[in-house]
């Protein structure tokens, strides 16, 4: 089974968001969406490649308003990459989720959310990739 | 109703073809006991759950560095103990008979601990920093293990049920299963060493 988490602190004006995915997952999925391209996350381009790829794969939505996501930072690690994000405002929030369902069939992305009522955790698969946050 | 992603991923830890050591050290830690005995096979098998578990949670709390291949070589250590006490004892040792327990939970516990070191650095970095989460997340992976090793006991006893309608005796069956699994482990550890 292939994972990756999100971990989102809901707040009344900004929505704190961490996603975690394994580096070579990742790696493998961006290569795939550039045509088979080499792809090494701890190069300088790898940033801007995580980021693109995430923008592409996760779409929000506050009732029918698109929400920004502002990507705040990358950590890379030989294991895992880490990056920070946020959206303005809290819940309700409507996300679809296709980070790596398109390399993975059996890819779950787990999410473990604090909202303003307590905590909330949901899975986005490839069969049901929209998670609704409430 | 959904299966929650750890649970799933404990479960299958535990039965993942891939990887024979889990699978190999349940057979040998059963091995001596009829479905009767529950006390005794459930509560090794819980002992391994804690191990697996508790050391997980600490490695990924405190990232003591390891040794990778002295961790995999440990883990085939406690499995070719396991699978060589069945053969050389035959079975159970009398005081294993008898109900007491303490070498077989204190390897069960060893070999938990063990391989939860290998898995933590597998698993760690996809792990939530919000302490419910993350407390949340062991609980089901810890349940979903015990599920996976309670599905390998049930097919365990059932092949035992099998080979005695054939005339095995228990003692027969736990020599035969030690031998086999002893064996397995013995071609893995070649394997590492040569790796």
């Amino acid at each position: 089974m292939h994972l990756a988490s999100h971990e989102i602190t809901v707040g009344p004006k900004r929505s704190e968001w961490v996603v975690r995915l394994f580096t070579d997952d990742l790696e493998d999925a961006i290569s795939a969406s550039l045509g088979g391209t080499k792809v090494r996350l701890e190069r300088p381009e790898g940033r801007s490649h995580a980021e693109n790829y995430v923008r592409s794969k996760l779409t929000i939505f506050r009732g029918r308003k698109a929400l920004d996501l502002h990507i705040d930072g990358f950590t890379y690690q030989p294991d895992a990459v880490e990056i920070r994000m946020h959206v303005d405002g809290g819940l309700p929030l409507s996300i679809t989720d296709r980070l790596l369902h398109d390399r993975f069939d059996d890819q779950r992305n787990v999410y473990f959310v604090r909202g303003p009522k307590g905590r909330l955790d949901a899975v986005s698969t490839s069969a049901n990739p929209k998670i609704e946050l409430r | 109703m959904t299966v929650p992603p750890f649970a799933e991923l404990g479960f299958y830890h535990i039965l993942d073809a891939a990887a024979w050591d889990h699978l190999l050290f349940v057979a040998a830690l059963i091995a001596p006991f009829a479905p009767r005995d529950f006390k005794l096979w459930l509560s090794a098998l819980t002992a391994f759950t804690l191990g697996h578990t508790l050391a997980m949670a600490g490695q990924v709390a405190l990232k003591v560095p390891l040794n990778e291949q002295l961790v995999e070589g440990a883990v085939l250590v406690t499995l070719i103990f396991t699978a060589g006490r069945v053969v050389w004892f035959k079975g159970a040792p009398k005081s294993s008979r008898r109900g007491w327990l303490g070498p077989e939970l204190a390897v069960a516990a060893l070999f938990g601990v063990v391989h939860g070191l290998a898995f933590a650095k597998d698993l760690g970095p996809l792990l939530p920093s919000d302490a419910g989460a993350l407390w949340a997340a062991w609980g089901w992976f810890a349940g979903g293990i015990e599920l996976g090793q309670l599905s390998v006991v049930a097919a365990v006893f059932v092949v035992r049920w099998m080979a005695s309608t054939r005339g095995f005796s228990p003692k027969d069956f736990a020599l035969a299963l030690g031998a086999l699994t002893l064996g397995i482990s013995l071609h893995l550890a070649s394997q590492w060493y040569l790796a």
